[in-house]
């Protein structure tokens, strides 16, 4: 027919010009890389973890109130999977690298939130579409085999990732990213280490240990430094969070860096205003310097919503430095750092499942946090002149609390253990403080149950609900899934396998 | 060259011996010269034009000459006769004429034209039979005309039958017209711009009427079809320049201008006194010829050619309407300050008490610095002390021209509208000409027309950064906004704002100068339709329309603007244009054997669209503060662009049959070949099917009892997909990190042939006229069923895709009544009362479930509506009381469905009542039913703003430092309960007391009524309202006057627009606009009575 005729300029007419079925392996790269280090800070991992408190309204996280989850990190793989099969046979190792590190953290992060999660049926879009849950166990599995393929595909690489803005590409960076990763990972399952002897929990973390390839400083830290460039603002800067000003900081961070007289206190908020700035000094106070430690006072976490809101209503409430609130530059953000890596590898060796110095790990943690925040926060603008030299951390090394107990108990030096990798993650490794708490129970965050607002008013929730896109989409797995696991129940409340 | 000059020596002798004529024609026919003659004199001339030959061309040269000098100049040396009768002239041939005279002698008559009442019927036509001779009657009903003895009047008057009566010997006629049983002759508007009879339709069109809309003329004349038409949702915004939302059964119709549907009109485009009719058609089958754009139903606008009569006809009509009062406005209490905690601060209003002395540390816009200030509710009117008068004016001019040979119309409509936020102002030029010529079997007609839009800011509204949010959410009072006229720090101009905040909400004289998003915007649409005649039975048809659009958006801030889109500065610049043709070819062919009526049409359409947009915007701030360009950006400038084409070819069809004017019968088909689908499915076939039986013309019903007519059709549509739906592409962004750019792969599959949407559309209907048409009534019945939905059907996202694209399992109904009752209640002479009511209901439902994609929902089922709203509702006891845990109300974690979007009923009553020469005209119109989650009412009461926060919980709280506030409901003494993935209770053992947990007034009610994203159920409020929409009071200058001052006709009006509101459960916003498709209300601006006048002058 003459009309199907004309009909042939179609396809062209109904291909986007501005649009493209071709990009670069490259370009996938940054995108996945920026999706998983950009996340490395989030407030609401602060207000769950009661290091920091939102002063303007009552805060679900604040209050124990946990909602639904989410699955995006597992969706997300699609363009680090997009990004494999497009890397050439030179950099296919490097980029095969990546593509498992990203896999194994994305269901890392989503078994930890939620529980049995899909795994085994995952990203095969053409085959499952409704993937089914796998229990816990075998996610874990499956996570520390990808990590395992990550490291071994970083260590054959001989080229580069390019389009990586963190680590310019480095495979030998990265694997040791990866094996940092598998460390934490395997500290996760730590209540499992006895009576899962399949997973080689032991095995495999002292066997990551004796092969070293490990963050050796805080240069190898995966971490994102923002600038004063457009969508590289650091996230916290008043522009972008406009309510950072009715942040507070509680005293369940406070009081320990007060009692510890730690001087990361001064990086990591300001003095109160109210005492501090002569126009808001009520009557009868003095004024105080801002590098009085008594200009520092946190609000109680759990503490009723108004009586708190009221301190911050009158300044009397320390919010974060001036450095995350009014430079656009601010404080790097960790996912993986140094520091924390040395107090997962202080409590393997309280634990047994590594030889070595515990206090040693510990001590070089508390270091490695310290010399962070030193280059971070080095202007006398920001940490009030309170300058951290070699001399004041030795010092603080020695101090009464922070001195490891290598006269106390195995628990004593845990929680010392524990303490400080709560005190150097303000406003890094989001979440990991969560998980790590569910785990030990240190340090104990304050729980009221007059104010939780947790169904069980005496308990902080121990995972997300999972996402409505899988109870309207996936419910016959999502239902199997919840059966197996709590007899049909869905529940923050209910405890999942790794935590039990 | 012809030229005419008559020259009247008054005198006691006939007309005919003193007039004269100066003529000066050169190659002309005669009948071009007869005309002008008739024209510039009183001379009328009677003959037959089979045996006169008007068409010889003739010269004639006549220096104040009489008329007997100029008739034989013109028909010398022909077999043309003609005898004069004083102003009367007969030409004839020689033979006939000595015999005709005898017979046809000329006479006067006179006589009355009244209606079946008696009553004198103003203006009705009476003809001479086969001639152009003519006159209308009086005000009194009384004519008188000259003419031959064997001649026959033809009376006729809209709405009455026409009547032929024979002169004969008679002089003096009383003759009674009887009115016209019904819209039985009515004709509308459908497909392709075919007019049909109303009867011959298979399927349900409303007539709207288009002098109405020139009364009340409003910015869009989408309001004006408020309430008008059964079955049309029109959601009227309150926000400048934002056109009103029109819904015909749910969807949005395809707007058909002069038959042609284009690309990128809205009503907008289209000025009211442009418009000779609106006709909605209202289901698939009326528009199946218009494919797959059409399956929604269509508004018809036909505009206006050219004048009734002959001559040139200047219409005026201006139109100026003012700020009268508010129907919704967001009210707040003005006892606390700013702050939380009941203290001052620069956030919340839940601060300090006013006016007890107490003083706090605050902003002073004249020193710039902060010092302590009492604390008073100096701006508690802050929020209208801001807002200006606002003022909309809309005026016409046009001049239109009949001849012989076709006409000719041109007409410039300006609109102005200041609105009620400072530095609000369009200006919208609306220029059109065209017209239509025939001669002998070739007819054309054409317009153009051009539309310009300059608005000045369009920034303000919404929910972050509106003005609304500034000022009333968060505002507070204890500052006078007009302290701060003078918006800048001095000696910081440019750079910082005059403000007490630095964060969230800016100076409103700052965001109304320097935060502004401005465009400009020309539209320029083409027509052509030309036909002809082949044979009396067979007419093709070569139809072109073409549009074209360019919209310049310019946005900017300036430094320090907090709620904007650069806090260091911003400028950006879009240009979009894009344009769209649109070609009919058509055959028609009508053809009658005894009572069998034949129309066939086939055709074919072309369809193409183009859409281009570039976007540059400065990012990281500007360089230098105040200089607004590319060239001011910090970083690297962001650009962006998109282009967009479509083409759809068409081959069409229609066989219409008729028996006896009784039964009708139309089949369609239309087939179309659409570039949006893949190879495989690109090309597919839809017929309709419409039919209509006139029963009372086969049933002798009641005397009273006029007319009634059935109807039902029956249409398959399809629908094509978006353009590049089914490309499968990566997005990608440039300069993301460091100079780097990133690529995504789409979250959707992509890559199946996927089938045009399908729906299937039945409607049957029934029309009824009583009383002579004093009383009618239209039904419609119709059911839509759509199916093969190309949707992203959702997946697990553990796929590593949040959707797939399909054709959706899931077919979803649409079902509803459209009922119109009207009449004319009252009519006499001088008084008459008509009413027009119009009713719709809509019911959507699930007719089947997508066993994989549709969502999992309990409510999701078969039978059930599908415009749900579903929200996390509190957590409640087994008697529906809402639980609270430590005396704060708890969410539940599983959302429940609290009822749909859609309202049950959408109505409008018009009445006109006439009184003599005045006439009130008036609607109202409103919704029943329907939701939407108020996001006004809800962040009042967040905040701390609501006026009935102000109360004893607060005082005690503020004041005296007592918690005294205990929500109502329960609390949980013991036990817990378990729930499954739906929320379904599983087990329970919870015991219940009432709650008696004293807490905080703020702290509760500020969770009460959650964060903005947060609904809470309370605030899910029912749309029930309604509004008497516009009442026009006119006055109708007597022709007497008028023609004293050389007018034809002239009217003034006062005019009211918006002006009662009664809300069922809204109350600080408009209902009106309501939510968006989505059900949230977003801080609609405040909603105005505008009251005006009106005045019509035609010349």
């Amino acid at each position: 027919m003459i009309w199907n005729g004309c009909t042939s300029s179609f396809d062209d007419l109904n291909t986007n010009p501005d649009a493209t079925t071709k990009v670069s392996p490259a370009m996938l790269a940054t995108k996945v890389i920026l999706d998983h280090v950009k996340s490395a800070s989030s407030d609401n991992s602060e207000f769950m973890c009661k290091r920091m408190f939102w002063g303007e309204q009552m805060d679900n996280y604040q209050y124990n109130r946990v909602e639904k989850g989410s699955f995006s990190a597992i969706q997300g793989l699609t363009n680090a999977q997009k990004m494999v099969e497009l890397s050439s046979e030179s950099n296919k190792d490097a980029y095969t690298g990546l593509y498992y590190y990203l896999k194994g953290w994305a269901f890392y992060r989503t078994t930890m939130d939620m529980g049995d999660i899909p795994y085994s049926e995952a990203l095969q879009v053409n085959e499952f579409r409704y993937p089914k849950y796998d229990e816990q166990k075998e996610v874990f599995k499956g996570i520390l085999d990808d990590l395992e393929q990550a490291d071994s595909h970083f260590a054959k690489a001989t080229e580069g990732i390019s389009g990586d803005p963190f680590y310019n590409g480095d495979p030998a960076k990265w694997r040791k990213a990866t094996n940092v990763l598998r460390l934490k990972v395997l500290m996760a399952l730590q209540k499992r280490a006895d009576d899962t002897p399949e997973l080689q929990i032991k095995e495999k973390f002292a066997q990551i240990v004796k092969e070293g390839n490990l963050f050796e400083g805080n240069d190898d830290n995966l971490q994102v430094t923002y600038s004063n460039k457009d969508g590289q603002k650091n996230p916290f800067h008043q522009d972008l969070t406009r309510s950072i000003n009715v942040y507070a900081g509680t005293t369940t961070l406070i009081d320990p860096l007060k009692k510890y007289k730690d001087y990361r206190l001064f990086s990591y908020f300001a003095p109160m205003q109210a005492l501090t700035d002569p126009i808001y000094l009520p009557k009868g106070e003095t004024l105080l310097e801002k590098n009085d430690w008594n200009a520092y006072q946190g609000v109680e976490a759990a503490g009723l919503f108004n009586t708190e809101q009221k301190k911050i209503s009158n300044k009397m409430h320390c919010r974060p430095n001036d450095i995350y609130r009014t430079d656009y530059v601010g404080v790097p953000s960790i996912r993986l750092g140094y520091a924390d890596m040395n107090f997962v590898l202080a409590e393997a060796v309280e634990r047994g499942w590594i030889s070595g110095s515990a206090q040693n790990y510990y001590e070089k943690g508390i270091r490695a946090s310290f010399e962070f925040v030193r280059t971070t926060v080095s202007s006398p603008e920001y940490n009030q002149g309170m300058t951290i030299t070699d001399e004041y951390i030795t010092q603080y090394l020695k101090g009464e609390d922070v001195a490891y107990a290598t006269n106390g108990t195995s628990l004593d030096r845990l929680k010392q253990i524990w303490m400080q990798a709560f005190l150097a993650s303000y406003f890094h490794l989001a979440w990991d403080s969560y998980y790590d708490y569910r785990r030990t129970g240190y340090p104990e965050l304050p729980i009221n149950p007059e104010t939780n607002l947790n169904d069980d008013k005496y308990k902080i929730p121990v995972r997300w609900l999972y996402p409505e896109s899988e109870t309207n989409y996936n419910k016959e797995q999502l239902i199997n899934a919840v059966n197996r696991q709590w007899g049909g129940v869905e529940d923050v409340n209910k405890i999942m396998w790794v935590l039990k | 060259m012809l030229f005419v000059c008559i020259g009247l020596a008054y005198a006691s002798e006939s007309y005919s011996q003193s007039a004269t004529l100066t003529l000066n024609v050169n190659n002309k026919t005669v009948q071009e010269v007869l005309d002008e003659i008739e024209k510039q004199s009183e001379f009328h001339f009677f003959y037959n034009n089979k045996q006169v030959n008007t068409n010889r061309v003739v010269s004639i040269k006549s220096k104040k000459k009489d008329v007997f000098n100029v008739l034989e100049q013109l028909f010398n040396g022909t077999d043309i006769s003609y005898k004069v009768l004083d102003k009367n002239i007969i030409l004839s041939p020689k033979e006939m004429l000595m015999s005709a005279v005898v017979q046809q002698a000329i006479k006067n008559i006179s006589g009355t034209i009244t209606d079946s009442n008696g009553e004198p019927i103003i203006g009705a036509n009476v003809l001479e039979k086969g001639s152009t001779n003519g006159t209308v009657t009086d005000i009194n009903g009384k004519f008188s005309l000259s003419v031959p003895n064997k001649s026959t009047l033809v009376i006729s008057y809209i709405g009455y039958v026409s009547k032929a009566i024979i002169v004969g010997n008679q002089t003096v006629f009383n003759i009674q017209l009887t009115e016209d049983t019904q819209n039985l002759n009515e004709v509308v508007v459908t497909a392709l711009g075919i007019k049909r009879e109303e009867k011959a339709l298979g399927y349900a069109v409303q007539k709207v009427d288009a002098k109405a809309l020139t009364s009340a003329k409003s910015i869009d004349v989408g309001t004006s079809l408020t309430g008008k038409v059964a079955g049309l949702n029109v959601k009227n915004s309150t926000e400048f320049n934002e056109a009103p939302s029109l819904k015909l059964r749910g969807e949005t119709p395809i707007l058909i201008i002069d038959g042609i549907p284009y690309g990128n009109m809205t009503l907008n485009e289209i000025a009211p006194d442009d418009i000779e009719s609106i006709d909605v058609l209202k289901g698939a089958t009326a528009s199946a010829l218009y494919g797959a754009r059409g399956t929604t139903g269509a508004i018809m606008i036909t505009t206006k050619r050219g004048s009734q009569n002959e001559g040139i006809n200047v219409e005026i009509n201006s139109n100026t309407m003012f700020f009268a009062g508010y129907l919704a406005f967001p009210e707040v209490q003005s006892s606390y300050s700013r702050g939380y905690g009941g203290k001052y601060n620069s956030d919340y209003v839940w601060g300090d008490k006013l006016d007890i002395g107490r003083t706090a540390i605050q902003y002073d816009p004249e020193t710039f610095e902060w010092r302590e200030m009492e604390l008073t509710s100096k701006g508690k009117n802050n929020f209208k002390n801001f807002l200006q008068f606002s003022a909309i004016t809309n005026n016409n001019v046009s001049v239109s021209q009949k001849g012989k040979y076709g006409s000719f119309r041109t007409s410039l409509t300006h609109v102005f509208n200041k609105g009620q936020y400072p530095n609000q102002k369009l200006n919208k030029i609306t220029y059109t000409a065209g017209g239509e010529m025939s001669y002998k079997n070739f007819k054309l007609e054409g317009s153009a027309s051009y539309n310009k839009r300059v608005s000045s800011n369009d920034n303000g509204s919404g929910y972050s950064g509106s003005y609304i949010y500034d000022m009333v959410i968060w505002g507070g009072t204890e500052y006078d906004v007009r302290d701060y006229k003078n918006y800048w720090v001095e000696g910081k101009e440019d750079e910082q704002q005059n403000w007490y905040d630095n964060s969230w909400y800016d100076n409103p004289w700052f965001k109304a100068n320097e935060v502004v998003d401005a465009y400009d915007t020309d539209i320029l649409n083409v027509y052509m339709n030309s036909s002809y005649e082949i044979t009396p039975w067979l007419k093709a048809m070569l139809r072109g329309g073409l549009d074209f659009y360019s919209k310049k958006n310019q946005w900017r801030n300036a430094k320090s603007a907090n709620y904007a889109w650069d806090k260091n500065g911003f400028f950006g610049i879009s240009r979009n244009s894009g344009y769209s043709i649109n070609t009919d070819a058509m055959l028609m062919a009508d053809k009658t054997w005894g009572k069998l009526n034949m129309n066939v049409l086939a055709g074919g359409n072309i369809y193409f669209y183009s859409d281009d947009k570039l976007r540059s915007t400065t990012a990281g701030g500007l360089t230098i503060p105040g200089f607004y360009s590319l060239k001011a950006s910090v970083d690297p400038i962001s650009a962006s662009s998109e282009l967009k084409r479509k083409r759809v070819n068409s081959l069409y069809g229609k066989l219409s049959l008729s028996w006896a004017s009784t039964y009708f019968l139309d089949v369609t088909g239309r087939n179309d070949w659409s570039s949006t689908l893949s190879k495989e499915t690109r090309s597919y076939f839809y017929p309709s099917l419409a039919g209509s039986i006139v029963l009372s013309e086969i049933i002798t019903l009641p005397e009273v009892w006029n007319f009634w007519k059935i109807r039902g059709s029956w249409t398959t549509s399809k629908q094509d997909a978006a353009v590049y739906d089914n490309n499968n592409v990566y997005s990608v962004s440039t300069n993301v990190w460091d100079g780097l750019g990133t690529a995504s792969y789409p979250s959707s599959v992509i890559g199946g042939n996927v089938r045009p949407k399908k729906s299937m559309v039945y409607e049957v209907g029934t029309a009824v006229n009583f009383f002579n048409n004093r009383l009618y009534a239209d039904f419609a019945y119709f059911r839509k069923l759509e199916s093969d939905f190309i949707i992203s059907g959702g997946i697990s996202s553990a796929t590593g895709f949040s959707s797939v694209q399909v054709n959706f399992k899931e077919e979803r109904l649409r079902n509803g009544y459209e009922l119109t009752i009207g009449g004319s209640p009252i009519k006499n002479k001088d008084f008459q009362w008509d009413i027009l009511t119009n009713w719709g209901h809509d019911k959507y439902s699930y007719f089947k479930i997508d066993p994989d994609y549709s969502t999992k929902k309990p409510w999701v089922k078969k039978g059930e509506s599908w415009d749900w709203f579903d929200i996390y509702d509190w957590d409640r006891d087994p008697d529906g009381n809402i639980i609270h845990n430590g005396g704060i109300p708890v969410k539940q974690n599983f959302k429940t469905k609290v009822g749909n979007l859609t309202p049950d009923l959408v109505w409008g009553i018009t009445n006109t009542f006439r009184y003599k020469n005045f006439t009130l005209n008036f609607t109202i119109d409103g919704r029943i039913g329907g939701m939407s989650y108020s996001r006004t009412h809800q962040m009042l009461w967040n905040s701390g703003a609501h006026k009935d926060s102000d109360n004893q919980w607060r005082y005690e709280e503020v004041v005296n430092g007592n918690k005294t506030f205990i929500g109502e409901g329960v609390k949980v003494v013991s036990g817990s309960v378990e729930r499954d993935p739906d929320g379904n209770i599983l087990n329970d053992t919870r015991v219940f007391a009432p709650n008696d947990v004293v807490v905080s007034y703020e702290a509760y009610i500020s969770k009460y009524h959650d964060s903005t994203s947060r609904p809470s159920r309370q605030n899910v409020l029912d749309e029930t309202f309604f509004k008497l929409r516009n009442l026009t009071f006119t006055y109708d200058i007597p022709q007497l006057w008028c023609g004293k001052i050389g007018m034809k006709a002239a009217s003034v009006s006062l005019t009211g627009q918006n002006l009662f509101l009664w809300a069922k459960e809204y109350k600080y916003a408009d209902p009106d606009k309501g939510g968006d498709s989505s059900g949230y209300e977003s801080l609609n601006s405040p909603s105005q009575r505008y009251i005006g006048f009106n005045i019509k002058a035609n010349f």
